[in-house]
């Protein structure tokens, strides 16, 4: 499965390693009637430097992706297995265990929110959870702490750092207590962040911030990036690589420009022509029927199939495996990706 | 203020909601929140018109003020002319039937105790249309068909379908007392992407089959482009900008609606840079002075735009902004401040 | 649901009407199956309650001896004849329970009755209508609160005169404005929320809103409240005929009974514990039941998405 998602450049013959690399992935949570399988055989990798995207709706198992990654599902119920979740060839876990344990160096993963009021607790001052982290995980004492705390919100451009450390989060707006957070995850030192949904609960122009804000400071630390969201445009600002998600599997995945130009799977063909285009007027959309399934009660073979025009009786009966396009660089689950025609796609308006 | 339009089948006029803050009446202004400001709108017969804007611009406020939901501070609501802020209890609710709302939460609008038949036929009931429970179920099963529904959801409850379909049972509900008017207050922004298509699509055709005039607020920039004729930009409960879709979109005049088009992403314009509005929304509770604006707009003079607010001015075909320095020159790239 | 043939060759995605969702993973709860989600202790409650409630029904024909005559020896432990007992005039303490337990349930039902229907309107009237009558009703409730319960109890008892219907009233004012505040926020956050104002939206009277969409969901909050208010009437009635100025014997209650027996509780334990418990047993079984209730009256009404 690994070897056909895209790898960063060779350079002398010897492939670098991925700073994370996931295999197999199934997250399932036991309930007390019943199982329900939310991510169901999931592999992706993120190279140095990179950042890649995480695209689906609700129930596609994608928060629980990003979840299960950094460790915090509580389990049980949740029970997560994969064959291989490895940071830069290491077990993941053991990553963590020994990172913990040692001071100064953090944590391989940090994650950020979406609601990011709920995140940051409003009886602490801002400087007091920043500092809180540098000196519990970065091994710093009081006095380094403090510094850190005021570069790190320098980082993340909130004006006036060294007084605004004192304030507390109520005292921020929206789009400023993104940022903090956003701090805060960078307390740990991560070399992959996690951002799921972190603009969804953001006003158009502050999310335009926050997304320049992400990636200025992902090329500058060279962090690698996931980035989970069900916006295939906020998606598409800021990734190279896309994983299309879909009742808890990967449907489809490449350079997020050629999956966009011709998609080879009819879901994200279908939310490519059912997004409104900004400007576009009364043209009537292509609209996908039916819902999503909730986590957990996918139906059987492909989890699109019901809601595919294209469905046959193969593809209710058997998953389709995800395989590379005949003429593309990304790779798609279907069982008649080969026959989809080629994708009108609009060029401007 | 451009003149009364003698086609509108709904207008406001100078509306202002203003709420004070709860507890004593505070001496003085200070901590009024200014709502909606002034507005000053006119929808034609068969129009659909659009209100963006962002969180606590008012857009939500002016939906409540325009159904009288919340009565406004003052100005004036006109139904086919007729005032309704000045009309009796009795006589707004006759109105009601042909001025309806969808609303934003599908799983929130919905009395989950009462089963979809007595959703949808609420209206019918209140406004005596139907003599018996015959008649009542026949008039309900064509409103859900008529919404992709079938007939048979009426006995079912709500928490049994999913938020597109109750959203549809909400748009069942609104349109069987034959409104002419609906106020759409975010249809879809509660939705999953793939199921927002096929709602807007429903309103589509709703509003060619019957004629009818949408009021579409949503903060969503595209999904106002697909269904609206004419959009109005709103900034802290004014509006700084109004045309037509097109004009709106590809030569926009008030900085803040340029800056708003830079700020929305776009899989056709592909990673890299792109120049950002500044700051955050100011709070609605303390307005800057003149145009409120003026903080974050880079063509701000310090002066003029410190001081006194801009009315709206004509400045195209019906298109109007207010601004002091409208960006009469739609080629120039506009120089918002980066970030 | 209308869908065009398609085949791989046609790359179009049709715009297909949806089909309604497969049956619900939540499955509709019926009146019955409310039963069955109540937790094992309310279910205990219930009975408790029940059981007592059954008893102090039949008590005229279940209670063996007369009691207010004497019937055997005085302070008599649990026999044979007399179950728990004799108290200190010789009179059958079982059968006085039973007869006392007809005042508890009566007080209880009586009280938590008149608390649901007047506090229960003020607070809808109040919630709903806002401005002055809202103002009015809130500040008396705040009066009214600020007194202790048995103390406020007390006082009205000591102003009314003794008896069964002075008790109730008192108790009755006493529980009144814990309901009229339950229910008034209640409404208050009702009256907000995005279904309510549809119906206004539609057209729908004030008096219709308030009937049809807000009150169903009030009744529940109220009847947990209720159940709380009862187990509160019972206490309550119990300790002021306890103080000698609620119910007075010879005619039996359990707080009297108690209260009677205080002088000899070195030598005639028994004739303390039995309507001890009984006042413990009933109140937990009504407090239980309640919580049951209560965890059925809120998750049943969050939607599950």
């Amino acid at each position: 499965m690994t070897s056909t998602i895209n790898s960063g450049p060779r350079e002398n013959g010897a492939a670098p390693k991925p700073l994370l690399e996931v295999e197999n992935l199934r997250v399932s949570f036991q309930l007390a009637q019943r199982t329900i399988d939310a991510v169901r055989g999931v592999s992706f990798a993120v190279q140095p430097g990179e950042a890649v995207g995480i695209l689906g709706e609700s129930g596609s198992g994608k928060s629980v992706t990003g979840r299960a990654l950094m460790g915090i599902l509580k389990s049980p119920p949740a029970r997560v297995t994969a064959d291989r979740m490895q940071f830069l060839g290491k077990d993941l876990d053991q990553v963590r265990r020994e990172r913990r344990r040692s001071d100064g160096s953090g944590q391989p993963i940090a994650m950020i929110f979406q609601n990011p009021f709920t995140a940051l607790n409003p009886v602490f001052r801002v400087g007091n959870a920043l500092t809180e982290v540098l000196v519990t995980r970065r091994g710093m004492t009081a006095a380094q702490a403090r510094t850190e705390a005021v570069r790190l919100l320098d980082a993340v451009r909130i004006p006036n750092a060294a007084k605004r450390i004192k304030s507390y989060p109520h005292e921020f707006s929206g789009g400023m207590q993104q940022r903090i957070m956003i701090a805060l995850a960078l307390a740990l030192n991560p070399d992959v962040l996690i951002a799921d949904e972190p603009t969804t609960a953001l006003d158009v122009t502050v999310q335009a911030q926050i997304l320049t804000l992400l990636r200025e400071l992902q090329q500058e630390r060279q962090m690698g990036l996931i980035f989970i969201s069900h916006d295939l445009d906020v998606v598409s600002e800021v990734v190279t690589r896309v994983y299309v998600m879909y009742g808890g599997r990967i449907v489809e995945s490449g350079p997020v420009d050629s999956i966009y130009a011709d998609s080879r799977h009819p879901y994200t063909r279908g939310l490519l022509l059912s997004a409104p285009t900004p400007g576009v007027h009364k043209k009537r959309l292509v609209a996908i029927a039916g819902s999503p399934p909730e986590a957990g009660a996918t139906p059987p073979g492909c989890p699109f199939h019901p809601r595919c025009p294209h469905q046959t009786d193969v593809c209710r009966e058997e998953m389709p495996p995800l395989l590379p396009a005949a003429d593309g660089p990304g790779v798609a689950a279907c069982h008649h990706a080969e026959q989809l025609p080629r994708l009108e796609v609009e060029t401007h308006v | 203020m451009s003149d009364i339009d003698s086609d509108a089948v709904l207008e406001c006029r100078d509306l202002r909601k203003y709420y004070r803050p709860s507890g004593r009446k505070w001496r003085g202004d200070a901590g009024i929140v200014r709502a909606v400001d002034g507005v000053s709108l006119s929808v034609r017969r068969g129009e659909t018109l659009g209100i963006v804007g962002e969180s606590g611009c008012g857009k939500s406020s002016l939906a409540n003020a325009v159904l009288m939901l919340d009565p406004p501070t003052s100005g004036e609501v006109l139904f086919r002319g007729q005032d309704l802020t000045k009309v009796s209890d009795r006589e707004l609710r006759k109105v009601r039937r042909r001025l309806q709302v969808v609303f934003q939460d599908p799983y929130a609008s919905l009395n989950a105790r009462m089963t979809v038949e007595q959703i949808v036929a609420e209206p019918l009931v209140v406004h005596g249309e139907v003599r018996s429970r015959a008649e009542r179920a026949v008039r309900v099963g064509e409103a859900l068909e008529r919404v992709g529904l079938s007939s048979g959801d009426a006995a079912r409850h709500p928490f049994e379908f999913s938020g597109g379909q109750r959203q549809r049972i909400g748009i069942a509900r609104a349109l069987i007392s034959s409104p002419e008017v609906v106020i759409c207050d975010e249809p879809v922004s509660a939705l999953d992407v793939s199921v927002q298509a096929q709602v807007l699509n429903l309103l589509q055709d709703l509003q060619a089959e019957r004629n009818l005039s949408y009021l579409f607020i949503s903060h969503d920039l595209s999904v106002v482009s697909q269904l609206v004729d004419r959009v109005a930009v709103m900034y802290l409960g004014r509006i700084v900008e109004v045309g037509s879709v097109a004009e709106i979109f590809r030569e926009p005049k008030h900085p803040y609606t340029r800056a708003l088009l830079a700020a929305v992403p776009s899989r056709r314009r592909g990673g890299g840079s792109r120049t950002v509005l500044a700051g955050d929304v100011p709070n609605p509770a303390a307005p800057p002075s003149g145009c409120t604006f003026h903080p974050r707009c880079p063509l701000n003079d310090g002066v003029l735009c410190a001081e006194t607010a801009p009315e709206l001015r004509l400045l195209g075909d019906r298109q109007e902004a207010a601004c002091h320095h409208p960006l009469l020159d739609a080629a120039a790239p506009v120089g918002v401040r980066p970030h | 649901m209308r869908r065009t043939d398609i085949t791989p060759e046609q790359p179009v995605l049709v715009d297909v009407v949806t089909e309604p969702v497969a049956p619900p993973a939540q499955v509709r709860r019926t009146r019955m199956k409310l039963l069955r989600h109540m937790s094992p202790m309310s279910k205990i409650g219930l009975v408790v309650v029940g059981v007592i409630v059954l008893l102090a029904l039949a008590a005229p024909l279940l209670a063996p001896f007369d009691p207010l005559a004497p019937s055997a020896s005085r302070l008599a432990g649990p026999s044979g004849t007399h179950f728990f007992g004799t108290d200190l005039y010789g009179r059958d303490v079982l059968s006085r329970m039973l007869i006392g337990a007809r005042v508890s349930v009566m007080v209880g039902f009586v009280v938590t009755l008149s608390a649901l229907v007047i506090g229960g309107t003020l607070g809808c009237v109040a919630g709903f209508v806002g401005g002055a009558a809202d103002a009015v009703v809130s500040r008396i409730t705040e009066v009214l609160l600020a007194v202790p319960g048995v103390l406020l109890a007390i006082a009205i008892v000591a102003t009314l005169g003794s008896g069964v219907w002075n008790v109730c009233i008192a108790l009755t004012l006493g529980q009144a404005p814990i309901m009229i505040r339950v229910v008034r926020s209640s409404t208050l956050a009702l009256r907000e929320r995005p279904f309510v104002r549809a119906a206004h939206a539609v057209g729908a009277t004030r008096l219709r809103i308030l009937f049809r969409h807000i009150a169903p969901y009030v009744l529940g909050v109220a009847a947990v409240q209720g159940t709380f208010v009862f187990a509160h009437a019972i206490l309550y009635e119990a300790a002021l005929s306890f103080l000698g100025i609620g119910v007075k014997p010879p005619d039996p209650t359990w707080g009297n009974m108690i209260s009677e027996s205080r002088a000899f509780l070195s030598v005639q334990p028994w004739n303390a514990i039995f309507p001890g418990l009984a006042i413990t047993l009933l109140v937990l079984g009504v407090n239980f039941l309640g919580d049951g209730l209560r965890d059925l009256v809120d998750p049943e009404n969050q939607e599950r998405s």
